[in-house]
């Protein structure tokens, strides 16, 4: 059956009402993602015209030893960060979600470093994290070197120069700054959560750790959902802090792929091999994304 | 419908004209004066004002230019080449001698042949080491503005404390490193000999040649691996890791060498005149000499770092271009640097008569290496930098490094 005259123009004009953002969408973010596709295929200066090498962009990407590295960086700045923050966020949003005295001056202090300039931020820390710095310093003062020592390393250490460290003190950075937005989230989250269900608990005389464990976390599935991807993806792309302070040094071992992007595209300006970097990239979060959906059961 | 569609049609008149005036505008200054503009970085606070004041008046003597200097923060070079494919580039702008072949490989600089031709510009005027460094194959690229070379800033106090003589043209590599140690005190760390980061090739590449290595050979073959590239790092890591005279600034916890010197905690760091205006605005109390680097075994040598004024291919204005760039190479303004070394010879001559710690600065020139590495310089230089890093993090032993480095570069040179 033919679709009516009214039907039509119905669409049309939902179309129509579309057409502002489709516009925006379309030039700004459709068009330059195939144009960056259609240059992942190119050798491209910028200042030549683009010449088409087929696949030897991903080619030589895949032998090249500083994208491995950035690889294996990521991998586990990520791994370690996204663990790291979102226990966190978890566990202080639990305890500010309590009627505890002082609760808004502590929520506040704890979103604080995110709503701060990373930069800034980043330039604190690197004062912090030097050999004489205020890390070393309280480390000392609670005779925790001692650990340090057990692991290897000298104390004291300098942080962002060794390249043993460096990746640690920038994840270290990352998840104090994070973790407070994060745990916004969660408690938002918290807040959704029926109190009928922990009322049920109750009356089922489950403890404080079953009521977590089986009433809290479960509830919390979509948002620990949406914090595990929001992490995953902004630690994927990690930039900022490698740049202020260690421009993907000691020895590489700061050298992140959103950092080797950069570099390719505006140092090197081999803006082909960055692009296909950018896809590798992007296919590497979306096959994160995906399996994590799968493990979460989403 | 149809006032709508009239609506339309107005908001794309007007979009076209704001279009048109913006293309036609950008050329065109006040009282329909040719506009051209000049850029270049911000590192110095004094420079920019020098330029800003030197712009003024060369606008106020011209009645049918103006010059817009519009000063780069930060990213320097990725902001100009990112201009200059958007072709928004300025007509004259700052080109350290370090992007000089990279920029001629990309064909971006315009000859200034036919404008040296008619000017009273001559290249006798200047520096030869300078004026060499932005010629290729005969033709001139730039004019430079100053330039640096690299000279040893001691604390005086620090070598009067410990009776030792200041350092003088006798002093070699040896006698540094024996001073480096006397002046450290040792363990509690507080003085140092010397500083030095340690992904540095500025430092290290002169002390190279002062063993006789070279970083390329004649057919462009990359020869940092060489016995006496070995030795020189040998020596320059042993600074640090055998004699521990040497130190980072990282380590007392500071993040540059120049205020490692300023607070007094090494006695010596090889700076170019840069340091000066630093000291002077932030150290003021701090008692310093300047000399020469020491001599090598096979001699002197150091690293000619200038910059110089191009015009791009892109600029429309290239006459008025030229007419600036004629005013700011000029012996009157030239008189008035005062944080480097003018690159005119009699300029230079007076400056450092009437400024006498910018004499090793000068007398460098002589002998000085072009701080250049060919097309592919930041990925040359970052290839020697974490060659340096690896020694010394121990990363490596110096001859896996330096062998490691050799081979890296060919690749990038594609030999």
């Amino acid at each position: 059956m033919k679709p009516s005259r009214m039907a039509l123009s119905e669409t049309a004009a939902g179309y129509l009402f579309l057409a502002p953002f489709l516009l925006v969408f379309g030039v700004f973010t459709l068009w330059p993602l195939l144009v960056a596709l259609w240059l992942s295929f190119h050798s491209y200066d910028l200042f030549s015209a683009p010449a088409w090498v087929g696949l030897e962009n991903y080619r030589f990407l895949s032998r090249q030893g500083d994208f491995w590295i950035s690889i294996r960086n990521t991998a586990l700045y990520t791994l370690v960060v996204v663990a790291a923050q979102t226990g966190l966020a978890l566990l202080l949003a639990v305890v500010l979600d309590r009627k505890l005295r002082g609760r808004a001056f502590f929520r506040a202090a704890f979103v604080l470093p995110s709503v701060t300039s990373s930069v800034a931020v980043s330039l604190i820390f690197m004062f912090m994290f030097f050999r004489n710095g205020a890390l070393n310093q309280a480390l000392a003062w609670t005779r925790l070197d001692a650990v340090l020592v057990v692991l290897g390393l000298a104390s004291p250490v300098d942080w962002l120069g060794d390249p043993r460290t460096a990746l640690w003190a920038i994840m270290i950075q990352n998840i104090w700054s994070t973790a407070g937005y994060l745990m916004i989230i969660v408690l938002a989250g918290l807040q959704d959560v029926p109190e009928t269900l922990y009322e049920a608990a109750r009356v089922d005389a489950a403890g404080g750790w079953q009521t977590f464990r089986y009433v809290t976390l479960p509830s919390l599935k979509p948002t620990v959902f949406y914090v595990v991807t929001v992490g995953i993806i902004g630690s994927f792309q990690v930039f900022d802090q490698i740049y202020v302070m260690t421009e993907g040094g000691p020895l590489k071992s700061t050298l992140t792929t959103a950092y080797l992007l950069y570099k390719e595209a505006f140092v090197n300006f081999n803006m082909g091999y960055a692009c296909a970097i950018a896809f590798v990239l992007a296919a590497i979060i979306f096959a994160c994304t995906l399996m994590q959906r799968r493990l979460l059961g989403e | 419908m149809w006032v709508a569609r009239r609506g339309l049609a107005r908001l794309a008149a007007l979009a076209c004209m704001l279009l048109v005036a913006g293309c036609a505008g950008e050329d065109v200054g006040s009282g329909g004066k040719i506009r051209i503009r000049l850029s270049g970085y911000t590192g110095n606070p004094v420079e920019t004002d020098l330029v800003s004041a030197l712009v003024a008046e060369f606008n106020r003597s011209q009645s049918g230019v103006e010059v817009v200097y519009e000063p780069v923060p930060g990213q320097y070079y990725p902001k100009i080449l990112t201009m200059l494919v958007a072709g928004t580039a300025p007509d004259v702008f700052y080109l350290d001698i370090a992007y000089f072949q990279p920029f001629l490989a990309k064909k971006i600089l315009r000859p200034l042949d036919v404008y040296l031709a008619r000017s009273t510009v001559r290249a006798e005027q200047f520096l030869p080491a300078l004026w060499a460094a932005f010629t290729d194959d005969g033709h001139v690229y730039g004019i430079p503005k100053d330039f640096n070379t690299l000279a040893l800033f001691y604390n005086k106090d620090m070598f009067d404390g410990r009776n030792v003589p200041y350092p003088d043209a006798t002093w070699d590599l040896d006698t540094f490193r024996v001073v480096a140690r006397r002046l450290t005190e040792a363990p509690d760390g507080r003085q140092y000999g010397f500083v030095l980061t340690h992904d540095d090739i500025d430092r290290y590449l002169p002390i190279a040649r002062m063993f006789g290595a070279r970083l390329f050979d004649a057919a462009g073959r990359c020869v940092i691996d060489s016995p006496q590239a070995r030795q020189a790092m040998d020596y320059y890591a042993g600074l640090s890791l055998v004699d521990q005279t040497a130190i980072y600034p990282s380590e007392v916890g500071i993040t540059k060498t120049y205020d490692v010197f300023g607070r007094g905690l090494a006695a010596m760091v090889f700076e170019g005149s840069w340091l000066i205006p630093y000291l002077r605005q932030f150290f003021p109390g701090v008692r310093y000499g300047t000399a020469g680097l020491p001599a090598g075994p096979v001699g002197h040598s150091n690293f000619l770092f200038t910059v110089a004024y191009v015009i791009p291919h892109t600029s429309r204005q290239p006459d008025a271009a030229w007419a600036l760039i004629e005013f700011l190479t000029s012996e009157t303004v030239q008189e008035r640097i005062t944080f480097a070394v003018p690159s005119r010879r009699t300029a230079s001559e007076r400056y450092v008569r009437t400024h006498p710690e910018y004499r090793p600065i000068l007398d460098a020139a002589a002998y000085a290496q072009p701080y250049e590495f060919g097309p592919k310089s930041d990925r040359v230089r970052e290839r020697l930098g974490l060659m340096v890093q690896e020694v010394f993090l121990r990363a490596k032993s110096v001859q896996r490094a330096l062998a490691d480095a050799a081979r890296d570069i060919d690749q990038i040179n594609q030999l």
